[in-house]
């Protein structure tokens, strides 16, 4: 007898635990971020037009930068790579890493595809027209401005991948911008701001929440 | 044996209980938080208007800037009117200094502690005095338009101070908040403080612009709040910064940037945060009332850490 009002108790514990725990968690929830984000087109990196709601149903990383970025844009995108592993095969084909770049003028999508490619080859390189590209930043509140009067040669800049043409006389802007990260969810609400600094294994655990969700 | 085993059990079961309780508590208090949220941004909305009006009120220095604007007074009470007379003559500016707002237990009242600071002259010497005051608000403030908001107030403490180095809380600085929070409580739902925007004038003539990302939309105040309503569903609205402006090209109309911070849930029951900024065109007209042109409000990106501000 009092073996089953032990286990009596004890259901009746596993049953308010559960509850309590999903209750938690449902009160835990990554929040959406209120007029951050929204429908887009762009260019991808195939050179085909894009919608933002055509990657529906997946959970996606937003990054900005552009290709003559020689130090955050490498690093971020090093940081994203090592992010990427981080999560389980069936995880990355719930996920899309997207690098926009802030450079529609100097980058295509053909420039842009070797540039993200270099670090993963399932990342997405956005580009677009400048227009474009002006909207999807106004949208994510994403800030950048060009820092060179004038061009500078993109020989002179250090890099992870080629120039775009092999002329010496190549030039390009260099911009600031932000360092922001955002994580979107399978319905392209912004649930997540992060940066570089966020611990890998806090970053993936977000995701995994939004590709179960 | 097996009573030893039980009675071993029973206060890791206990240990478990109670942590249990314990997070029972933590999730029966979360339907409600939520609830807590538009409960605490509408009182405290509401609150603070009539607070503003009653400060605002106490100005009446004829030397101060904004010496012509005039204030509703509030429906009050005896108790009220008597001590309005506690306070000094000549006020020229008021400073609240730090605020409270509690429900009190046994009741559906609120508790709005005050500390102000308040500058007045005597024989054209100017003194400065501390006061810690308590206002005990009526519930039903948020529900019945023609209550007495205040029930009480108490004088807890009263004493000289140091001079301030301001002069700018003067009547135009409680007149715009008065304002401010009774749009704020309006549009989390409280009807109650219409008379206070002066509504009657320009709630169905003026114009509401809305942007949240993507999605805009433009019309009047009703509609557009309904459809704001759609993603922004049951939270409520607190101030983090109010700035004024008057428009350069009209000495009679001036604009109040309000950044603001809305928490709760969408129509689906997922948390949402929101960073708003709203600009709102007020014109001053010659009988000095009030009468809003336009609102334009667009939704920021939170800074929720340093290193968002950061660019590389």
């Amino acid at each position: 007898m009092l073996k089953i009002t032990i286990i009596l108790k004890m259901l009746i514990i596993l049953v308010i635990v559960n509850s309590v725990s999903y209750v938690l968690a449902d009160n835990n929830k990554l929040p959406i971020y209120s007029g951050v984000g929204g429908e887009f087109t762009a260019v991808d990196s195939n050179g085909k037009d894009i919608k933002l709601s055509d990657y529906k149903g997946k959970t996606v990383v937003l990054a900005f930068g552009y290709t003559n970025c020689a130090d955050i844009c490498p690093f971020t995108l090093g940081y994203l790579k090592q992010l990427y592993k981080t999560l389980s095969v069936e995880e990355q084909k719930q996920t899309r890493f997207i690098f926009v770049t802030i450079d529609p003028e100097y980058d295509t999508p053909e420039h842009l595809k070797a540039f993200v490619e270099f670090f993963n080859k399932d990342f997405i390189g956005l580009s677009g027209t400048k227009e474009q590209i002006e909207f999807i930043t106004s949208l994510y509140k994403a800030e950048y401005s060009d820092l060179s009067e004038g061009k500078v040669p993109t020989k002179d800049i250090r890099r992870v991948t080629p120039q775009k043409t092999g002329d010496k006389n190549e030039k390009a802007s260099l911009f600031s911008h932000t360092v922001v990260l955002y994580l979107l969810d399978k319905k392209g609400y912004t649930r997540s701001l992060e940066y570089t600094g966020t611990p890998k294994d806090e970053f993936a655990r977000k995701i995994r929440e939004l590709i179960h969700e | 044996m097996k009573y030893k085993k039980a009675y071993f059990l029973s206060p890791v079961l206990m240990m478990v209980l109670s942590t249990t309780l314990l997070f029972a508590g933590a999730a029966f208090a979360v339907p409600t938080k939520i609830e807590d949220r538009t409960e605490y941004s509408t009182s405290l909305n509401s609150v603070a208007s009539v607070i503003m009006n009653w400060y605002g009120s106490l100005i009446t220095s004829s030397d101060v800037k904004g010496g012509d604007i005039t204030f509703n007074m509030l429906n009050v009470n005896e108790q009220l009117r008597n001590y309005r007379s506690k306070y000094p003559q000549n006020i020229s500016q008021i400073v609240i200094t730090s605020t409270n707002l509690m429900k009190l237990s046994e009741s559906d009242d609120y508790q709005f502690k005050v500390k102000s600071k308040v500058t007045y002259k005597v024989n054209n010497k100017e003194h400065t005095q501390a006061r810690n005051e308590a206002f005990v608000f009526n519930g039903s403030l948020l529900t019945h338009p023609n209550i007495i908001p205040i029930k009480t107030i108490s004088l807890n403490n009263m004493e000289e101070a140091d001079k301030l180095e301001t002069n700018q809380y003067d009547q135009f600085h409680y007149k715009v908040r008065e304002f401010t929070y009774a749009w704020l409580a309006y549009i989390d739902g409280v009807k109650t403080l219409t008379s206070t925007m002066n509504a009657k004038a320009w709630l169905n003539k003026a114009t509401y612009s809305l942007k949240i990302g993507a999605e805009q939309v433009e019309g009047s105040i009703a509609p557009t709040l309904e459809k704001k309503k759609k993603l922004l569903t049951q939270g409520g609205h607190l101030l983090k910064s109010l700035d004024v402006k008057k428009d350069s090209a009209n000495t009679n109309i001036f604009v109040i940037n309000l950044i603001l911070e809305w928490k709760g849930v969408n129509q689906t029951g997922k948390p949402v945060i929101a960073k708003i900024h709203q600009k709102i065109k007020v014109k001053v007209k010659a009988d000095k009332s009030w009468e809003v042109i336009s609102i334009k409000e667009e939704h920021l990106l939170p800074i929720i850490a340093p290193w968002m501000g950061l660019v590389c």
